[in-house]
């Protein structure tokens, strides 16, 4: 300030007017306006100083009848975002904005739905506020041409909004993500079981016992299934006695088809159990071939097994409602997670779903831009501002 | 007081005869006795730079001995085809002043 109030008055409004437009503008179009208004200024002097007045109050004077400087840089900056992409620019990023304020409560309210299992209308949701507030920043950013202060402005946005609403959403996220590895390993470890109770069933084969293991236990094994999940799960319902309206929660013919959320909606809440006790056959023989020799011994085993995978079912999911999840234990969760661990059906189903719902925004933005405009020149219309008279020039 | 349409209008007419920088129009405008820019002669230039980024008028800049290139201004084809709007809308709205200004007769008394 003190080095500005040294200068001439010429020097120190051209200064002073830098400083407004430096980072608003391209460095080259500041350098022409002021190079410009130097010029101007120096006329002006020049004609005052002829008429009597000395160096400095000539200076002082053409530089007051310029205007102030912020007023000046001011509506330089505004004749230069008036092209018209960077106004259509400006608009969009008034109606991403726009949405993006709309829809953000919209989001907290979505989260909220997670733990009620519905991801759908959540995932929904946070898409349109992530695309409506990144067309609302790309806007802004287009229309004051990538100038640094807008972009570190944006990026100091996006960081705060990043911020808040991973602060919200982190937890519910680590939960799905948790279950979906949790998914993942007990399908591996369904088909372990699967293949040793094929086993089992097979050696029981040469026994009696044949008769005794249920048509519900060798149904899913040698059914039409999509794919092992399904089977596994299929399987593990009709042992536990799921009646069937709760059955359909987590089995599905088509899973492998089904959207991305209804995977992990379906297998959900079994799959951490399954995975941390996965009861293997040798429970059921105790390590002995021998000693299922007789038809009694068999069928008591069999319901022993059942008996103890129907309480760790019900313990693993007292468990898992009990766990906690924090930011914490949810970055650990994210760290471990692979990408290879995505299926490419989930991968291009989001894809999609961004892509669509990406064109569907853009144009509810534009829309929403342009019945502002449209309201504004109503207003104007109705407050008889929208033809000023003009000058008697001509 | 001026208008924004009023500015545009008497830039554009100020570069009607020749390519002039920024100074020299705001001295033509004042010599005709318009005030537009006696209040702040800074006003000029961002209408400039509209009125470029419109395509009204174009830009150049030409080099001066001894002495920084100076930007000169001239009227582009659209700028005179905007001029010649504003002119006759200027005249419209002058005729449907002088008509409502004109001194009228009084009338005569019905006895």
């Amino acid at each position: 300030m003190d080095k500005i109030a040294q200068q001439s008055p010429i020097n120190a409004f051209l200064a002073q007017s830098e400083q407004r437009l430096r980072g608003r503008i391209s460095r080259a179009k500041i350098a022409t306006t002021l190079a410009e208004a130097r010029e101007h200024l120096t006329y002006r002097a020049e004609e005052l100083m002829e008429s009597g007045l000395t160096l400095e109050a000539a200076e002082a004077a053409a530089a007051e009848a310029f205007g102030k400087p912020r007023e000046w840089a001011k509506e330089i900056l505004m004749s230069e975002n008036y092209k018209p992409y960077l106004q259509a620019a400006n608009n969009i990023s008034i109606g991403g904005f726009t949405v993006f304020l709309f829809t953000a409560p919209l989001t907290v309210m979505a989260l909220a739905d997670f733990g009620r299992g519905h991801f759908d209308t959540c995932f929904n949701v946070i898409q349109i506020t992530w695309i409506a507030f990144a067309i609302a920043v790309l806007g802004a950013l287009v229309a004051r041409r990538f100038a640094f202060r807008a972009f570190a402005a944006a990026l100091a946005a996006a960081i705060v909004v990043t911020y808040l609403v991973v602060g919200i959403s982190v937890k519910p996220l680590g939960k799905i993500m948790t279950q979906r590895i949790q998914i993942l390993d007990t399908q591996v470890t369904l088909q372990d079981d699967l293949d040793r109770l094929k086993l089992g069933e097979q050696v029981y084969a040469a026994s009696a016992l044949p008769t005794l293991v249920p048509a519900r236990l060798r149904g899913p094994l040698n059914g039409p299934y999509t794919d092992k999940a399904t089977s596994a799960a299929n399987f593990i319902a009709d042992w536990l006695h799921l009646p069937e309206a709760d059955k359909s929660t987590f089995v599905s013919p088509t899973v492998s088809k089904a959207p991305p959320s209804a995977l992990k909606t379906r297998f959900g809440y079994l799959a951490p159990i399954l995975r941390s006790q996965p009861a293997p056959l040798g429970v059921l023989t105790q390590g002995s071939l021998q000693a299922v020799a007789t038809k009694e011994i068999a069928a008591r085993r069999w319901r022993e097994f059942g008996d103890a995978r129907l309480a760790e079912c019900a313990r693993g999911l007292s468990e898992l409602e009990k766990r906690p999840i924090n930011h914490l234990t949810a970055l650990q969760t994210l760290s471990t997670f692979k990408v290879g661990n995505f299926d490419s059906e989930i991968a291009k189903g989001i894809s999609y779903m961004v892509f669509y719902q990406g064109l569907i925004c853009l144009a509810f933005c534009f829309l929403h831009a342009m019945l502002g405009r449209f309201l504004h020149r109503a207003a104007l219309l109705l407050s008889g501002q929208m033809k000023a008279p003009q000058s008697p020039l001509f | 007081m001026a208008f924004r349409s009023d500015l545009d209008a008497l830039v554009l007419s100020v570069l009607q005869a020749e390519s002039l920088h920024g100074y020299e129009i705001a001295k033509r405008i004042n010599a005709k006795g318009e005030t537009a820019f006696h209040a702040k002669e800074g006003q000029l230039y961002p209408i400039l730079h509209r009125l470029e980024n419109e395509g009204k008028i174009q830009a150049d800049w030409i080099p001066q001995e001894g002495k920084p290139a100076r930007k000169v201004y001239r009227l582009t084809e659209t700028g005179k085809g905007e001029l010649e709007k504003l002119v006759e809308s200027w005249r419209e709205f002058s005729l449907a002043v002088d008509s409502l200004l004109a001194p009228t007769k009084p009338e005569a008394s019905r006895g």
